[in-house]
């Protein structure tokens, strides 16, 4: 108990020395006092201070003005704090730092609150989070691309890594539609047929060919009747 | 005007063939169903039988099938091959085989356009003189928009009689069909549409004209199991009648009104493995006995198939990361001799230079907690943001970080943090 006292103890300390680092940084100047304030702040009100901290040494990195990264770095404590409570109530307690994280991304990436929403009820968490985001980056449609992964993560969570090269791959070798290939994926992922044939529910409906071999019943007879362009049963159709 | 469709297919297969790095993908998916049942009329002709004591007999289908599909950029081109010979105990063989060549393409954001050419031989062992070979093409334009599809289709076949009691019978078929779709549910679709056939022939018997209406249903709430059923209703114009059949029978002109249900179930036991069940039923009333006829089909089998698939990819862009386990190794392009470093959210922005890798190349390999991470690279003390990378993601200093992913559960590299 003690050994895990002192663990969490150092740990804690190296996180509030990394902390104070960033923002004792002298390049922050004027702006150091404000940015205090912020991290203060989101403390104080348990959001987690340390990625407002990796954002100030992100900006110092990138040579950005002190003003600036102040008003990032509240900016950023305003979204986290709006982020908590969008997903507190759906995840059942206080939710991860890397969650909050990967809402706020979502939402700058143009993800509303309720396609949020759509994906914490489903269960799934900053991984399925972070796959709408990068979706929603590629051009993927905001709805879409939310039900989706939201039917991924509640069916196999570990098929979300995936979700977003199938998609690729679908638009590169089948020229679907963003739309169209995560369609294809959520049926696919639906009827447990697997994410990488999913190119099989690209397409509605039959082909546009006749089903029925043969003459026509006038000249010699027939073998049965169309099925309507839907696949009839044992004629090959809906292959593995 | 008329070589235009030649020139789209041509140009279609040198875009298919070209470009040694376009993704691709090379489907083949033989397949062979065997089957048996009972069918109530056989040859549904009655001048191949009568129509008040219609051929019945047992059945085996055996069907063997191939397809071979080559897609790439949305282009389809696919070739399937189907061959049916359906064996009774006691009224010879039917021998069908139907080949297509098709490909398709988008013409236009929701649009494709569909060209195909077949050919197909047919033979029943009993009634030689039924033996045709039929050569046919085909253009359809589809429309998808999400849950609803559109399609228009022609259909133009020729079709011969090689027999020599028909007298070199040539009938020239012609359709036009409207198709309109919708998904109703992820694992319900709802397809209704409208046909009209004409066919001419030199045989003027054989001469008609008619008007289909279909609708079907198909469910498939799991990739294991589909269910489907048919309606079809058409009526047709024979306007040079039937040939005489038989004292009682002495044809003409004739007007048909049909019907045709089918309903079946698919069921994949294993990926390689299916059961099937169908049963079709017609019944055709008619101005003349000779068009009055009923039909009841009963098959089940099963169906054993595979589908191999190859896909090429291309390289991947060399200066993208690559993530083997926790190792994530950067890549970086810059002037011979340059300091180059990547910063990221693992190692609190602060610099770790990457090795020169020859000339203008640079990397560095190392070990990164799982999870997403936002990184830069620095080249001469400048933070610039990487040209190829998995994802981008907007740093809210209005620039954007390239992002790598780590996947959950990854393992550490044995050998510390950071490996150069």
């Amino acid at each position: 108990m003690a050994r895990t006292l002192c663990i969490a103890l150092l740990l804690w300390g190296g996180a509030a020395w990394a902390d104070g680092a960033a923002v004792d940084d002298a390049r922050l100047g004027a702006s150091a006092a404000a940015v205090h304030a912020t991290l203060d702040r989101a403390g104080k009100a348990g959001l987690p201070a340390d990625l407002l901290a990796d954002k100030v040494r992100e900006g110092l990195a990138k040579g950005v003005a002190p003003a600036r990264i102040a008003a990032v770095v509240a900016g950023l404590a305003d979204a986290l704090g709006r982020a908590r409570a969008e997903a507190q109530p759906l995840v059942g307690g206080a939710p991860p730092p890397g969650l909050l994280k990967a809402i706020v991304e979502a939402h700058a990436a143009g993800a509303g609150a309720s396609d949020v929403a759509t994906i914490l009820r489903a269960g799934g968490r900053e991984r399925a989070v972070e796959v709408l985001t990068d979706l929603l980056q590629r051009g993927y449609p905001v709805g879409v691309a939310a039900r989706t992964v939201a039917a991924v993560a509640a069916h196999k969570a570990a098929a979300l890594d995936r979700v977003v090269g199938e998609a690729e791959r679908l638009r590169a070798v089948d020229g679907a539609s963003p739309a169209d290939a995560l369609d294809a994926l959520a049926r696919a992922n639906a009827q447990g047929l697997g994410l990488d044939h999913a190119e099989q529910l690209l397409r509605h409906g039959g082909d546009g060919s006749d089903d029925a071999h043969g003459p026509n019943r006038e000249t010699s007879g027939v073998r049965g009747p169309r099925s309507g362009g839907v696949a009839a049963p044992g004629k090959g159709k809906g292959r593995p | 005007m008329r070589a235009w469709p030649a020139v789209v297919v041509v140009g279609a297969l040198l875009g298919l063939g070209s470009g040694a790095r376009a993704q691709r993908r090379l489907t083949l998916a033989p397949e062979l169903s065997v089957g048996a049942g009972y069918d109530d009329n056989l040859f549904l002709d009655p001048t191949l039988t009568s129509a008040t004591a219609p051929r019945g007999d047992a059945i085996i289908d055996v069907r063997p099938s191939l397809l071979a599909a080559l897609v790439a950029h949305g282009h389809t081109l696919a070739l399937d091959a189907d061959y049916l010979e359906r064996i009774t105990p006691s009224n010879g063989d039917l021998r069908d085989l139907v080949t297509r060549l098709g490909w398709s393409s988008p013409l236009w954001r929701h649009v494709r356009l569909a060209l195909a050419a077949r050919y197909e031989h047919y033979e029943a062992t009993e009634f030689v003189d039924n033996t045709f070979d039929l050569g046919g093409g085909e253009a359809s334009l589809r429309l998808e928009l999400g849950r609803v599809w559109l399609q228009a289709a022609y259909l133009g076949d020729v079709r011969g009689y090689s027999d020599p009691s028909r007298n070199g019978q040539l009938d020239v078929d012609q359709q036009a069909a409207a198709t309109v779709g919708v998904r109703l549910h992820r694992t319900l679709a709802l397809e209704g549409g409208y046909r009209f056939l004409d066919v001419g022939s030199n045989e003027p018997t054989a001469v008609l004209r008619r008007h289909r209406g279909e609708i079907g249903l198909l469910w498939q709430p799991a990739a294991w199991l589909s269910a489907s059923a048919a309606y079809a209703l058409w009526y047709q114009m024979l306007p040079n009648g039937t040939a005489p059949l038989s004292p009682t029978m002495p044809g003409g002109p004739r007007r048909d009104l049909a019907h045709a249900l089918s309903v079946g179930v698919d069921v994949r036991v294993r990926r390689w493995l299916g059961l099937f069940a169908r049963y079709d039923f017609i019944a055709s009333t008619s101005t003349e006995a000779s068009g009055q006829y009923r039909l009841d089909r009963v098959v089940a089998g099963v169906t054993v198939g595979w589908s191999f698939r190859r896909e090429r990819t291309p390289p991947p862009p060399p200066l993208l990361p690559s993530v083997n386990g926790r190792d994530v190794t950067f890549r970086a392009q810059a002037r011979p001799g340059a300091r180059v470093a990547v910063v990221g959210d693992w190692n609190q922005w602060q610099p770790e230079p990457l090795s020169s890798a020859g000339g203008d190349r640079f990397e560095g390999t190392f070990a990164l907690p799982p999870g997403r991470h936002a990184w830069a690279l620095v080249i001469d003390g400048a933070v610039v943001t990487p040209t190829q990378a998995p994802g981008f993601v907007d740093d809210g200093f209005g620039g954007r970080n390239a992002i790598v992913d780590v996947p959950q559960g990854a393992s550490a590299a044995p050998s510390g943090r950071s490996i150069q």
